[in-house]
């Protein structure tokens, strides 16, 4: 059974319809995200879940009971909010004790899970200060470790990494992880960072104008986008326009800038019909060409070469005028990535690395 | 040869300023009566001043409004801060701007107008009319006060604590009032001060059955300063600079 359900839940506020028509279910102990761009709504779900905003229509369980209309004090979950929203005329100590507190746990028995939470969160020794002497990074763990002390059922995270430098980022993504293992709590993680989205997350929701379009594994998100709009928002693609031309079993034949070449058809695709063909950056290969490109590559020109250390990526301005990005690694086999600009290409891919997608 | 010029400089309008109020605080401790010359330290005016029964009773009424008012207007001045940073309604830039007009209308024009106002309203002026007078000239400096105090928190502070199981009276009590209460206070003793001193609008809207202790002094002086009215004036002095310091401290310390 999901931990939480949202069953057709819609939200609007006033005129704009925010969440709409959503259903999601979510399972003991993942660590889920919600990947959108700001506005899509995902930090709306968040509050609803919370009970800091109620839906207009559907409903939300909380561990198999209906809790729509039950106020955020008296449900079992914890937000980390993306400003902290620390307390600032308490102490590290009585920002962690509040919710402790307000439950009329023994005194003793507070200082003991204050204290044990403190050390999970590497901030031993700092009880006592106030929280205006705290660096952003600090702030950051006071407030994590004010929502799981009181071991809540589901810990909601409002993207509480976006106001850290990009070195904290990614130390905190690896506590966040670590810490997602150790106390096995649901996590419910907000962002619109697909790179915490993919290395973070068990699963990934990406959502658009309020609703969900796709879910899945990082690795489904990434290699099989269901459609343009989750290809274009996680990593980058480049996007061809092609028309099948023949069936022929499980593959088709299409047609791309007059260049016959043979993809997997996944989707039943039928003759005549016009599709989108993505291709990942990293997922393309390019060959040198004296005169004539090879059966089944794109001829091109290299319009920029960038070293990036790790890669060099292309620019490659196809003969059509459409400008591909194409990302070339180093490894033994071919040490030679290096292009000269201008320099005369042919462009193509591993049958079955491309996602094929009805034209939209 | 500059930094003279300006210690020079800085010192003539340090003397300026505080010049006159040393004199007058100096010459309460004279013993002469009439001269302006020192006859050596006493401390006859400040007793004198206790066996004055139309003073004391001046002061006390003046304690009396300045409590009140101040309490008022600091009640009334939080809950329109509140109104102002947290609600949505029509015309709220108006009431913000008249908020800011009241504190900057010069003290005569409002006099003349609350006057105005009781006497078409047949109210007779004693205490009653002082006091709201006060509360209303009092009012916009709580609600400045206490609205940038509440501006400059994070309202997610109040999701945060629901979201930890407070309920509203709990978020009330144990965040919001403990986070603007340095502005509170500071609004209470500065209001307190205002209307402890208040000269031109008092002179408007009391009536002769209720006397406060500066019109008492502005009207003891229409006959002589006297050394009594140092006195008086010294105590005035730092009972006022004791409030506003404390005021002072308050509001520096939400900045930190």
């Amino acid at each position: 059974m999901p931990v939480v359900c949202l069953n057709n839940i819609s939200k609007s506020f006033g005129s704009q319809k925010v969440i709409d028509n959503l259903c999601l279910d979510i399972f003991k102990g993942e660590f889920l995200t919600l990947l959108g761009p700001s506005g899509c709504g995902k930090t709306t779900v968040l509050r609803l879940i919370a009970g800091l905003e109620t839906c207009d229509s559907g409903t939300i369980l909380i561990n198999g009971r209906d809790q729509s209309r039950l106020p955020a004090c008296d449900r079992d979950v914890n937000t980390v909010f993306q400003s902290y929203a620390l307390f600032p005329h308490m102490n590290v100590f009585n920002n962690i004790a509040f919710g402790l507190k307000l439950k009329k746990i023994p005194a003793r028995q507070i200082r003991d899970r204050v204290m044990e939470t403190l050390a999970l969160v590497k901030l031993e020794g700092m009880d006592n200060r106030p929280i205006s002497r705290l660096s952003g990074g600090q702030q950051q763990r006071v407030a994590i470790a004010r929502a799981i002390v009181n071991q809540p059922l589901i810990l909601l995270l409002d993207e509480p990494l976006s106001a850290l430098d990009y070195k904290l980022r990614k130390q905190m993504r690896l506590d966040l992880r670590h810490l997602h293992q150790k106390l096995g709590i649901t996590f419910v993680f907000v962002t619109h960072d697909q790179e915490e989205a993919l290395t973070l997350s068990d699963r990934v929701v990406v959502m658009h104008n309020g609703s969900i379009q796709q879910t899945g594994s990082p690795k489904e998100i990434y290699e099989t986008p269901v459609n343009l709009f989750v290809a274009n928002f996680v990593g980058e693609s480049n996007i061809f326009d092609a028309r099948v031309t023949s069936t022929m079993g499980p593959d088709i034949e299409i047609q791309i800038q007059g260049i016959s070449k043979t993809v997997q058809n996944r989707r039943g695709f039928k003759k005549d019909q016009a599709v989108k063909v993505l291709l990942r950056p990293e997922d393309m290969t390019v060959e040198r060409t004296k005169d004539q490109c090879p059966k089944g590559f794109l001829p091109g020109q290299v319009k920029e070469m960038i070293y990036k250390g790790t890669t060099v990526d292309l620019i490659i301005r196809l003969d059509n005028g459409q400008d591909i990005f194409v990302t070339e690694f180093f490894n033994e086999d071919d040490q030679d990535i290096f292009y000269d600009v201008n320099e005369r290409v042919c462009v193509s891919w591993i049958k079955g690395w491309e996602v094929t997608l009805p034209y939209e | 040869m500059k930094r003279w010029i300006g210690i020079s400089w800085v010192s003539c309008v340090f003397a300026f300023l505080y010049g006159p109020l040393l004199v007058l605080m100096v010459f309460s401790f004279n013993q002469a009566r009439y001269t302006s010359a020192w006859q050596g330290f006493s401390f006859t005016w400040y007793a004198s001043l206790l066996e004055n029964q139309h003073l004391l009773d001046a002061f006390v009424n003046s304690l009396t409004v300045a409590f009140v008012s101040s309490l008022a207007a600091t009640a009334m001045g939080t809950l329109g801060a509140f109104a102002v940073a947290w609600y949505r309604f029509a015309g709220k830039q108006l009431f913000f701007g008249l908020v800011y007009s009241v504190m900057m209308s010069p003290d005569i024009v409002m006099g003349i107008s609350l006057l105005m106002l009781f006497v078409t309203a047949g109210i007779h002026p004693g205490f009653f009319t002082l006091l709201v007078a006060h509360i209303t000239f009092c009012l916009p400096f709580v609600i400045v006060l206490v609205h940038a105090r509440i501006a400059g928190f994070d309202p997610a502070v109040v999701d945060a604590a629901r979201d930890l199981g407070a309920r509203e009276h709990e978020v009330f009590f144990k965040i919001v009032f403990p986070m603007i209460l340095p502005a509170v206070l500071a609004g209470w003793l500065l209001s307190f001060t205002l209307s402890l001193d208040d000269v031109i609008i008092s002179f408007f809207v009391t009536g002769p059955g209720f006397e406060i202790l500066p019109l008492k002094i502005y009207s003891m002086v229409k006959l002589g300063v006297t050394p009594e009215v140092n006195a008086l004036c010294t105590i005035l002095f730092v009972l006022t600079l004791a409030a506003v310091l404390v005021a002072h401290f308050l509001i520096k310390e939400k900045k930190k």
